[in-house]
């Protein structure tokens, strides 16, 4: 009997052990939550300084913070977390290309309002403080960050083309997308060089330029006419020109032509220098930013957010974290750490950000970025805009990659369009 | 107490009830087996089955992840029929998949034979093959980019030293499907090979022996002998193939994932990327229709089974005819 005892031990043992292994597994927030009262904050790697997250515990008064950095895919493991309903933490982090969405669900989220966030609108700049709010006024995010566009260029490149090569002379000269492609024209004759990516870029920047989308607030299709079509045609020109590189973003192509010169010219976020810098071995001192052609676009920047789940005591803690979190001081930190450019102005002023970039020449890029932070325009994005944009894109991706007649591929992305719009509204 | 418990109380304990849930001296002694076979069937129900048979209520419904879901009925599939880009995506799936399989298949025969024979170090060989089955997907896609970059890839490099013109590998459509083709074929023809050696290593000796003393040579004993014998072994790696071929997403996603900054998960140039599964997460995930990516799904599940019948119908066919003429 005895083999036969030992193995049932051994078999119990394992099926308990797996069974304790599927429980943790499950309840990966319990034991945070039952044995201590620290409030929880989600957010993804890097959304936010560990500096500034290491220095709210010593900052805000309260029962403290228990910070999770979740890698992945954010939104959807938030919205899992949403719909079983429990487990939810106090603050989250919101994406600002999910926030339409989330603003399509805000009863999920506490208007920040009535914990007094009216008091610090005044601190941040309007247009991204109103990509955080409803229709009717609820204010469902506090922004942490923005993406004001820029346009990169490299001094070398364009002093060998005969062009201004100054941030102030550029912008000067090429205050509009005319101009911009006048010059780019100027560029390829005597470079062989792209003064854009790809045909989706002037459009995509122009949409970002514009005061509409492709959806009205009423749930109106915007895209047979007025700024779509301004865009559209703007980039069918920038393609027949020849102006374009039709270079994928972060792509080992992309990285070649922006270290040897071929692609001396990028419009992008703030952020994206980041890019631009990890990609460029040995151009630094060579680039310069100036104000984008056409006017400010943003691209990017995220949301703090507590959802209704919280307790109106921790709703209120939580809230006292968030502004302490986006103080201008702090933000500036989150710049210096991450990258993050900041949703207020008042960090502008400070030395994390005045100081000059060796990248770019020692320039103040924040004289650039600053300036157009402050002009991007006010725009609403429907919950839809993904979907009704798409055929835009994919059917100028189509003129690009295989020689599709530019007129064709209007018809065909305006009715794809209005079919989306359509089929995403049913759901 | 209700009538129904009445009646199984009063019922006497018959074989039919024994048989469906052993009793007594039985049951003790095939409980552990029961138990240790649990664990599996458990998170089987829990993160398999449950999960796909909640898929097909939501197809039914239409459902933006966070708010109320609301029955529509057959109205996603009829939306489904309709639609010229799952159409696109379903073209491009058995495109990439026909491209990818077949290249595949012939070469893991190919290594297979030659592990098979004796070489030395075959078991370096054999690890040196799986490991690319091994390797992330992601890790490889990153790596595939680079290699078929356009100006500086070292794909267009070679073809250079043949004369050959510059490929834009990931921006034109038919040579992006190429791509994503190769990328697949790499990550599975030693897994392939592997089970494909395995079946051959079944093969008995004798029979090679024999051939060998009749006269033939390594290629009639492999058309004669291996081919024949390694039917089933075919018809497996061939089904297998088809289902995760028809499965493709990670491959397409990752390699034109730089072309869709600003539009998502939509496939590159000319959209020759979108696979079915691809399509299935675009609208699902990014723009957040779960009941018309979950009737993507099951297209994909439909699609699946037609293919693996039609495999099936047609090696056992084959089967059938080679053991009449016998």
């Amino acid at each position: 009997m005895m083999p036969h005892t030992t193995r049932r031990t051994f078999l119990a043992a394992g099926i308990g052990g797996l069974g304790l292994a599927v429980l943790a597994a499950c309840a990966p927030g319990a034991p945070a939550s039952t044995t201590t009262k620290k409030l929880a904050l989600w957010i993804w790697p890097n959304g936010l300084s560990t500096t500034v997250l290491d220095g709210i515990n010593g900052n805000v008064s309260g029962s403290g913070v228990e910070i999770s950095e979740i890698g992945g895919d954010f939104k959807q493991k938030l919205v899992a977390t949403f719909i079983a309903n429990s487990g939810l933490p106090a603050i989250t982090g919101v994406k600002g290309e999910d926030m339409p969405y989330f603003l399509s669900q805000a009863d999920r989220f506490i208007d920040l309002n009535d914990l007094g966030a009216e008091d610090l609108q005044a601190d941040f700049l309007d247009w991204k403080w109103q990509q955080a709010m409803t229709a009717d006024g609820k204010l469902v995010g506090l922004p942490i960050d923005i993406g004001p566009t820029g346009w990169y260029f490299r001094r070398d490149v364009f002093e060998s083309a005969g062009l201004p090569n100054t941030p102030e002379a550029l912008a000067e000269a090429a205050g509009n997308w005319e101009n911009l492609f006048a010059m780019g024209t100027e560029l390829k004759a005597a470079t062989g060089a792209s003064m854009l990516l790809s045909i989706s870029e002037p459009f995509s920047k122009s949409m970002g330029q514009s005061t509409t989308q492709f959806v009205s607030e009423g749930g109106d299709f915007l895209g047979e006419d007025g700024a779509v079509r301004e865009a559209w045609e703007r980039s069918v020109e920038a393609f027949n020109l020849g102006i374009t590189a039709n270079v994928s973003d972060g792509s080992p192509d992309w990285a070649a032509g922006v270290t040897n010169g071929t692609l001396p010219s990028l419009l992008g976020a703030a952020w994206y220098q980041a890019d631009l810098k990890g990609a460029t071995d040995g151009t630094s001192g060579l680039w310069g930013v100036a104000l984008t052609p056409g006017g400010s676009a943003n691209i990017g920047g995220s949301f703090l957010s507590i959802p209704s789940a919280t307790s109106a005591e921790n709703a209120a803690g939580a809230f006292e974290v968030m502004k302490w979190i986006l103080e201008p001081e702090n933000q500036a930190q989150g710049y210096a750490d991450a990258g993050l450019f900041p949703s207020t102005p008042a960090s502008y002023e400070l030395p994390q950000l005045t100081e000059g970039d060796p990248f770019f020449d020692g320039q103040k890029t924040i004289e650039v970025f600053g300036a157009a932070a402050q002009e991007v325009p006010i725009s609403y994005t429907s919950p839809f805009d993904g979907p009704v944009s798409a055929p835009y894109y994919n059917e100028l991706t189509a003129i690009e990659a295989t020689g599709k007649d530019p007129e064709q591929a209007w018809k065909d992305a305006v009715s794809a369009a209005e079919d989306a719009l359509e089929q995403a509204k049913r759901g | 107490m209700t009538v129904a418990s009445a009646v199984r109380r009063a019922r006497p304990a018959g074989r039919a009830v024994r048989r469906v849930w052993p009793t007594g001296r039985r049951a003790r002694k095939y409980m552990p087996y029961y138990l240790a076979i649990a664990p599996f069937f458990l998170l089987f129900l829990a993160f398999g089955l449950f999960p796909a048979a909640y898929s097909l209520v939501i197809s039914l419904q239409s459902w933006s992840g966070l708010g109320q879901p609301s029955f529509v009925g057959l109205s996603n599939y009829e939306q489904l029929f309709a639609d010229d880009t799952f159409w696109l995506s379903i073209r491009n799936t058995l495109t990439i998949w026909a491209l990818s399989t077949f290249p595949m298949l012939f070469t893991a025969l190919v290594v297979a034979a030659l592990l098979n024979s004796a070489v030395r170090f075959s078991t370096f060989y054999r690890i040196a093959y799986f490991v690319p089955n091994v390797t992330s997907v992601v890790a490889m896609a990153v790596l595939f980019g680079s290699l078929f970059g356009t100006q500086f890839g070292l794909v267009n490099g070679l073809l250079s030293v043949f004369g050959i013109p510059q490929v834009a590998w990931l921006s034109t459509p038919w040579a992006l499907q190429v791509t994503i083709a190769v990328l697949i074929t790499w990550q599975w023809t030693g897994y392939n090979a592997i089970i494909f050696l395995a079946g051959m290593q079944a093969i008995p000796a004798e029979l090679y022996e024999a051939a060998k003393l009749d006269g033939a040579g390594i290629v009639r004993s492999f058309v004669s002998i291996t081919l024949p014998m390694l039917r089933p072994t075919i018809l497996f790696v061939l089904v297998v193939s088809t289902i995760t071929g028809l499965q493709s997403f990670t491959e397409a996603q990752v390699l034109t994932a730089s072309a869709s900054t600003g539009n998502p998960n939509s496939g590159g140039a000319g959209q020759a990327g979108l696979t079915t599964v691809l399509y299935f997460y675009q609208q699902a995930f990014n723009f957040n229709r779960f009941g018309y990516g979950a009737a993507i799904a099951w297209a994909v599940f439909l699609l699946v089974v037609v293919f693996v019948i039609i495999n099936w119908r047609f090696a056992s066919e084959r089967n059938r005819i080679k053991k009449a003429d016998r």
